[in-house]
């Protein structure tokens, strides 16, 4: 029995493991902002339809959203260089392609990715606030600005914190493809130890757990945040006489 | 004093408003009746800028320009000196009623917090809610979102407050506790323009009717000239439908 499962393995790997685990949370959280940061751009863009940027976003989301992740890994990796490589040829400069960090091949495709995917539903959080409460600020003399900022974008986050929670999980668990950059995080910390003991499904299995936990801890956050946002629904003891 | 003068305002091919001319003047309540679709609203949207007129002439005490060489200032001018109630309330769903009054008064007009608060609270004692400060608008009757949003209207100071059907939402014991806080502000000596269905209240409280169908003004006067002894039919026609009652009381 000991041989074909080392129930113990599983859990003294875990130690090794967490060694791995601020990179995996660095590119999480690094790509996560990104993300953040085109999709609004891109949901600003798609509402607007402006003139030129709208085809070109377009294109962007479908064709993100229309290949997988791990394809755009490799376009990346071995896009990124061989765009440089070309430059360096036509114009006759001199951009040194080994000197990119590896890392920065998975936070961009990482970001990117999620980044079509979160456009959609920052758009849709955008759009489902109230036209009235846009013409109450107007009616009280605010900017567009002023507007956007008080009123359209906290009760927009108030819809969009479950996707934004749901986006966050996914880039935890895309960043399991960055050995393919090779970047060693925690599942390519995984394989080196399963390479080592030849105790493959061990350690998957503890990679699985960490995840699994990292997820559990995120949707918790998640949902504390959605409480203290919706703030309308508590607090004050709500009174049913009308004066 | 406002003065507009053959306001037009075009939705695609649709004339919403046709040459429509007309002074507001200071501390005078203005009632506009009619029947929907008339235009009524889009004319109390026009003076605040919620909707953009396509051509006429505006003058609004110092600022006096032509609706198709409007400058940002302009339109500024007319935001910032107007105040609106709507038929929806529209209090900003997250915020409680204290802050939905302080909202404009610190993010528009820039004034301290605590100011802002002495502000609010002065005009939540006004319309009886002083003990809903901190309760949000789904904790909120009908009645009392619109006293809320009447409060954060008065609060601004605006010249002119221009009610858009302030009680077509509302059931009847609410419509009488929103009336009566609006009777108390014209009372007051505020300027204020009034689209309403409620056309006892409108003939108790105003100080001039006017009778809009199809973009065009049918009849103007005091309400008794429109709503009583007018001689163009079709305004006869709609306000035969209604019995006024000379001594309107809430």
């Amino acid at each position: 029995m000991n041989d074909i499962l080392d129930f113990r393995l599983v859990f003294t790997n875990i130690p090794h493991l967490l060694k791995y685990l601020p990179i995996t949370l660095e590119i999480a959280l690094i790509s996560y902002v990104a993300n953040l940061i085109i999709g609004l751009l891109v949901a600003i863009v798609k509402i607007k339809k402006t003139r030129v940027l709208y085809p070109i976003v377009s294109f962007y989301v479908s064709f993100t959203r229309g290949t997988p992740l791990l394809v755009q890994l490799y376009i990346t990796y071995f896009g990124i260089p061989m765009i440089l490589n070309l430059i360096n040829y036509k114009f006759g400069t001199n951009f040194s392609t080994s000197f990119i960090p590896k890392i920065f091949f998975a936070l961009a495709a990482l970001s990117l990715n999620s980044a079509a995917f979160s456009s959609e539903f920052i758009r849709a959080a955008i759009e489902s606030v109230d036209k009235g409460q846009l013409e109450a600020c107007h009616s009280i003399g605010m900017t567009n600005f002023q507007t956007l900022r008080r009123i359209v974008i906290p009760e927009a986050l108030v819809v969009a914190v479950p996707s934004l929670g749901n986006s966050l999980i996914n880039m935890i668990k895309g960043t399991s493809l960055a050995f393919t950059c090779a970047v060693v995080e925690i599942t390519a910390a995984g394989k080196i130890i399963a390479s080592r003991n030849y105790r493959i499904f061990e350690s998957y299995l503890s990679i699985a757990i960490i995840y699994w936990i990292i997820t559990l801890i995120i949707s918790r956050i998640f949902i504390i945040i959605e409480k203290k946002l919706k703030c309308n629904e508590q607090g004050v003891v709500i009174t049913n006489d009308t004066n | 004093m406002i003065q507009i003068k053959n306001l037009t305002k075009k939705f695609k091919k649709l004339l919403v408003l046709d040459g429509i001319d007309l002074t507001i003047e200071d501390n005078s309540v203005i009632g506009i009746i009619g029947p929907s679709g008339s235009g009524k609203s889009t004319l109390l949207r026009c003076i605040n800028y919620l909707e953009i007129p396509d051509s006429g002439h505006i003058t609004f005490d110092t600022n006096d320009f032509d609706i198709q060489k409007a400058t940002r200032e302009n339109i500024r001018y007319m935001t910032t000196h107007t105040g609106m109630v709507f038929q929806s309330f529209n209090l900003f769903k997250y915020k409680t009623a204290l802050e939905n009054i302080t909202e404009g008064l610190i993010v528009v007009q820039k004034k301290e917090k605590s100011e802002a608060e002495k502000i609010a609270k002065h005009y939540l004692e006004k319309v009886g809610l002083i003990d809903r400060a901190n309760h949000y608008p789904n904790q909120l009757s009908g009645g009392q979102q619109q006293r809320v949003a009447i409060a954060r209207a008065l609060a601004l100071n605006p010249d002119v407050i221009l009610f858009d059907e302030p009680t077509s939402a509302l059931d009847p014991e609410m419509i009488q506790e929103v009336l009566k806080v609006i009777k108390e502000v014209a009372k007051a000596g505020k300027t204020m323009v009034i689209v309403s269905h409620e056309m006892n209240f409108i003939y108790d409280i105003c100080d001039k009717v006017i009778f809009l169908e199809d973009g065009k003004i049918l009849a103007s006067g005091t309400p008794r000239e429109v709503m009583i002894e007018s001689e163009n039919e079709r305004v006869q026609q709609f306000v035969s439908k209604v019995n006024l009652i000379d001594q309107y009381n809430i």
